[in-house]
């Protein structure tokens, strides 16, 4: 049996006495598809911003791919909230995507003709290659998303984690990003999605972590979306489509 | 006339290594939503500067930078330790900490003028800037610490860039972002240090960010922003002194007014983002079938 991508044990996270996450434990495998799930202030992006290491837990542990993240930082690429980027920052699309690269390039190194390939095939794959040149202002927010998931791709990481990215984004894209995800999973990595729509759930996923401040369930999304388990979550109100 | 021929030489040399240093790293400081810290550090500076005076009865312009450093980084961690310890905001800690230090810099130079040691005449220069009588051994020292301070900026680009853009992603790859940000806060403070015996505590904000507001117009990329931010900054500083010393008035203001025009011209023509061009977009699209 393989490693698991991500093992979260007993996490707990409070933030002014007032607890956000609660004793959090699950068991994510290599290969799948995961949505996190819940009611606003859930707890969600705390979640996700425990995994990636920037929000210490007060308590419990959490392992990627067997071991501490600190071992595991270039295998492990996070896509921002598009709201929390400062859209007029002097970049361009490409020195964005090429931030990607900076974990294997090291201080001093400037991008070699690889690094420079490998930008060219994820803007290729976003649809982007002649945007390369703009500012990240000039763009679309379907366009801008799709920025920081090349960025997340030139990182060759094994797991990808994505904080709300269908925020904001027109339909087409929505689709275009979930195929380009779901070609990654066929490759065997792991996408991590925090994800507020339950209607395309059951198309878009094949897990699903289901969270309000405690863990609620964690699984195949057949066995976690159950009326019984959304009433937990959401209280008897359905999340806004 | 020979003398002062070289004396203005001299003051150009230090005035272009004060704007080149202040104009790049004002850059990072615009980009951080920092400026207003550069105000405070500079008002932090000054009883620094004093109280170094005070301590050494020397007027040594490594003594005085010291001096500055070590109250303008106190000020940079009390504003820290205020905004993380207590429910004050950082702007209002900002605030708080530009008064209190510049009130206390006022108490002490009020204090040594009146004690009439020899030589606190030119302390006052410090409120707001001169370059009379800089001399060659000072300029070295600006000119090493320049020279540090831009070669830690291009030998730490890569996670500098990451941090000032998204500090949440810098982190996931590995880059410790504090250390870097407690670097940059140490350049900034040190660029302020040395363009305060120029410029002066009271202005000295203003020559961080106006050269990186002009530079931004201009340009979509960090790279070509941080040099043209080092361009304005060396030519309003060195137009200033010119002008300062044909004219005899303050060396910091005409500094900052010269700074001022670079601003007003680039906010007003630059292309795609002046308001004159974005004026006549909007006249075109209107003007269009």
């Amino acid at each position: 049996m393989t490693v698991p991508a991500i093992t979260i044990c007993d996490i707990s996270f409070s933030y002014l006495n007032k607890p956000v996450l609660w004793d959090i434990d699950a068991t994510i495998p290599q290969g799948i598809m995961l949505a996190i799930i819940g009611p606003n202030g859930a707890g969600k992006t705390t979640l996700l911003q425990t995994i990636l290491g920037i929000t210490p837990p007060a308590a419990g542990r959490i392992d990627i791919l067997g071991g501490p993240i600190q071992n595991q930082r270039l295998n492990i690429a996070y896509v921002p909230q598009r709201r929390l980027i400062d859209w007029d920052f002097p970049i361009t699309v490409w020195d964005a995507v090429m931030m990607g690269r900076y974990g294997h390039l090291g201080w001093f190194k400037r991008p070699s003709a690889h690094d420079r390939q490998r930008c060219q095939e994820a803007l290729d794959a976003v649809g982007l290659r002649e945007f390369a040149t703009r500012h990240i202002s000039q763009l679309s927010g379907g366009q801008q998303q799709r920025v920081f998931i090349a960025r997340a791709l030139v990182q060759d990481a094994m797991i990808l984690l994505l904080d709300e990215p269908f925020v904001g984004v027109d339909a087409v894209t929505e689709r275009d990003i979930i195929s380009i995800l779901k070609q990654l999973k066929n490759q065997g990595k792991t996408i991590v999605v925090v994800h507020h729509d339950l209607h395309t759930l059951h198309d878009y996923f094949d897990w699903a972590l289901l969270l309000n401040v405690r863990l609620i369930n964690c699984g195949p999304v057949s066995e976690v979306i159950t009326p019984d388990s959304l009433k937990t979550a959401f209280g008897g109100r359905q999340a806004a489509p | 006339m020979i003398s002062i021929y070289y004396s203005l030489a001299l003051a150009l040399m230090a005035a272009a290594l004060v704007g080149l240093l202040s104009g790049t790293l004002g850059c990072f400081a615009v980009l951080r939503r920092q400026s207003l810290l550069g105000d405070a550090v500079a008002h932090a500076a000054l009883p620094g500067i004093c109280l170094a005076f005070w301590m050494t009865h020397s007027k040594e312009s490594w003594v005085l930078l010291l001096g500055a450093i070590v109250a303008g980084w106190a000020g940079t961690l009390l504003v820290g330790a205020i905004s993380r310890h207590s429910i004050i905001k950082e702007d209002a800690a900002l605030g708080l900490i530009l008064s209190v230090f510049f009130g206390i810099g006022l108490v002490i130079l009020t204090a040594l003028q009146s004690t009439n040691q020899t030589g606190q005449a030119g302390l006052m220069t410090w409120l707001f800037g001169s370059m009379a009588g800089v001399s060659i051994q000072e300029i070295m020292i600006m000119a090493i610490v320049t020279s540090m301070a831009l070669c830690g900026v291009m030998i730490g680009w890569h996670p500098l860039v990451v941090c000032t853009f998204d500090r949440f992603y810098a982190h996931t790859l590995g880059i410790n972002t504090r250390r870097m940000e407690w670097m940059i806060t140490f350049l900034l403070v040190v660029a302020i240090a040395i363009g305060l015996q120029l410029v002066g505590v009271v202005l000295m904000s203003s020559l961080m960010i106006a050269p990186a507001v002009s530079a931004r117009q201009w340009v979509n990329r960090l790279g070509p922003m941080v040099m043209i931010a080092g361009a304005i900054g060396m030519m309003a500083t060195m137009m200033g002194v010119m002008i300062s010393s044909l004219m005899r008035i303050p060396t910091g203001p005409t500094i900052v007014l010269c700074v001022s025009v670079f601003v007003m011209v680039s906010i007003l023509v630059a292309p795609h983002r002046g308001i004159v061009w974005r004026l006549g977009r909007r006249r075109v699209v209107l003007s269009e079938p």
